[in-house]
């Protein structure tokens, strides 16, 4: 039974991912089509190669409503921020065998992002990511 | 669609996996066509909904993403509580019906239970196997029952994992199907070694020790260390005490009954040993006054096996392996070290003034047979010099397996301290008085049974020192 092919996608997850935008727009910031087509599959992609499913896209909903208002986002780095924030989610969640909840991980994350790396992804999924590991695995 | 009763008469029951219960029942169901297409496809998006639902439970809606490792085990988990339930009812047509006309979920909550009270039964039983404990050395046998048991009644998780197993059980058990999983395996083992541990107590304790100890001492082996089933041992034992003597409550045997049953078994054709066994266990039941069924039914079961080992044995030569007998009686019959005190200095300097002058290997021989009674008289008289070439072998071929062992014990006293030293093709030493160069080519000499059984002797705690 191939679990994460039938668990990690719906039919609705289109739509939901869509309806960001309403949110979003107020920032200057629009998902296309195309866009939210590219989340989708990347969000898959990281799924399947952290060997996780999931039953919901709510954490990419979340994502993409915290970056949408950081000032280190505009419409450039938006899509590839989103990406590159949900690769780095799944991978600490395997990485910390799931010690530690959605919420507070998704936290844990921006404040790092915000607060340390000052919007530099490349900083948090290099040194800091391993940071956060370490420290959860010590609790 | 209506359900169309009729076509469960196709079922077969040899494409129904017992291991694999309800995803063979849907297979075959839908093979037949009990099941549509479309019945299929719900069941199926029913069991996905469940285990979406029992994920959500175990991250307690805290993430919505689990490992595909943890999802696969609740997914099997489900699977398992579905088997349960759908192998309570009385054959595969009934559970395919069931499949069609009931909801995944609630055929689920009742496998739960089904695993719930069949996981109580286990803890019940457990305590009635710990009370009944065998005091016996094994440590295999001891760590089942004090750690790895209750190490699973401890972690066994039936809401995530109930097919799970997640313990060491190593004590092996004469039918022991390990294709069960989580409490389905658990409950075999236990009513399984209950039965064994059941048909042990009819015996002392003590003998069954002592030949738990016959048993190492023939192969070879540290029982404490070993990986063997007890039951097995005493059961052969107590049918061919039966065939004997008729003696049920008697599992030791002596090596002159040994070599009785040998013979009686060497001259049997296959039919015969299968008559022999067969009543011997009748009467084994009888004359135990054994009233268990479930017990009287796996001593049947057992009893087809032993009839096998036991022809196997006659043919090739086994038999010592299988009839275990106790091994103090060769040393009764071979035995000739046994003075503590030797020969006066004066009277051993006749007997080696004698050998000396005496030209006849027979009477050298006589003479040491009749005159040397200890160990150390024996060494005295081989390093005088009294003897020469030949004569030292025909010494050797005198002595029994126990006095050469312990004279093996004695000139390779440095070599049997590596656990890798055997009696096989040994060396000569380069400094060696001649009857220990002598005694190393009869020991090349013997054939290989004869090394071993001397070999083995070198264990006995009677020549250790």
């Amino acid at each position: 039974m191939n679990l994460p092919k039938i668990l990690n996608y719906d039919l609705s997850y289109y739509n939901r991912v869509s309806k960001m935008n309403k949110k979003i727009e107020k920032y200057g910031l629009l998902l296309t089509q195309k866009d939210v087509a590219v989340i989708i599959e990347e969000r898959e992609h990281a799924l399947i190669e952290n060997r996780r499913v999931e039953l919901d896209i709510q954490v990419t909903e979340q994502i993409i409503e915290e970056l949408s208002s950081s000032p280190f986002v505009d419409k450039d780095n938006f899509v590839e921020s989103i990406i590159e924030m949900q690769e780095i989610f799944y991978y600490i969640k395997s990485e910390t065998d799931d010690r530690i909840n959605d919420e507070e991980l998704l936290e844990v994350l921006f404040e790092c992002y915000r607060e340390k790396c000052r919007g530099s992804l490349e900083l948090l999924s290099g040194r800091e990511t391993d940071l956060i590991i370490r420290q959860i695995n010590l609790l | 669609m209506e359900f169309d009763i009729d076509v469960l008469n196709k079922v077969k029951k040899e494409n129904i996996n017992k291991y694999h219960y309800t995803l063979s029942l849907l297979k075959e169901g839908y093979r037949v066509g009990a099941l549509d297409k479309k019945r299929f496809i719900y069941i199926q998006s029913q069991i996905m909904n469940l285990l979406k639902k029992i994920i959500l439970k175990y991250t307690k809606k805290l993430s919505t993403s689990v490992k595909t490792e943890t999802a696969n085990q609740i997914y099997q988990s489900i699977l398992y509580a579905l088997d349960m339930a759908l192998s309570q009812v009385q054959n595969p047509d009934e559970s395919i019906h069931i499949l069609y006309t009931r909801e995944i979920e609630e055929i689920y909550k009742e496998g739960i239970q089904g695993i719930e009270s069949l996981f109580e039964e286990s803890k019940g039983l457990f305590e009635t196997i710990k009370e009944e404990k065998l005091n016996v050395p094994l440590k295999i046998y001891n760590f089942s029952i004090d750690v790895a048991i209750p190490l699973f009644i401890k972690e066994y998780d039936i809401k995530y994992s109930a097919q799970d197993t997640k313990t060491l059980l190593d004590y092996p058990l004469i039918f022991d199907d390990m294709k069960y999983q989580g409490v389905v395996y658990i409950n075999h083992y236990l009513v399984h070694l209950k039965l064994e541990t059941d048909f042990i107590h009819y015996f002392n304790i003590k003998d069954v020790n002592k030949l738990l100890n016959n048993f190492g001492k023939t192969h070879q082996i540290d029982i404490e260390e070993a990986y063997f089933n007890i039951f097995e041992i005493v059961f052969n034992n107590s049918i061919f005490s039966v065939i004997l003597r008729d003696d049920f409550s008697n599992i030791l045997l002596s090596y002159s009954e040994y070599k009785t049953l040998k013979e009686m078994f060497v001259q049997s054709n296959e039919e015969e040993l299968d008559t022999v066994i067969t009543q011997a266990t009748d009467n084994l039941i009888q004359g135990l006054d054994i009233k268990d069924d479930p017990l009287i039914n796996y001593i049947l079961e057992y009893k087809n096996t032993l009839f096998i080992r036991l022809k196997n044995a006659v043919k090739n030569n086994g038999l010592e392996y299988l009839v275990i007998s106790e091994k103090n009686d060769i040393l009764e019959e071979t035995i000739s070290f046994q003075s503590e005190t030797g020969m006066t200095d004066h009277e051993f300097r006749i007997l080696i003034d004698y050998i000396k002058e005496c030209e006849d290997i027979k009477e050298k021989i006589l003479a040491i047979k009749t005159n040397i009674k200890s160990l150390t008289d024996m060494i005295d008289l081989l390093s005088s010099d009294c003897l020469f070439g030949n004569e030292y072998v025909a010494l050797y071929h005198e002595l029994s397996n126990f006095e050469l062992a312990v004279l093996t014990k004695i000139v390779f006293y440095e070599e049997l301290r590596d656990d890798s030293f055997t009696l096989d093709n040994i060396k000569r030493k380069e400094t060696q008085h001649k009857c220990e160069e002598q005694f190393i080519d009869f020991i090349n000499k013997l054939n290989k049974n004869r090394r071993n059984e001397i070999y083995n002797l070198l264990n006995n705690k009677n020549i250790k020192q």
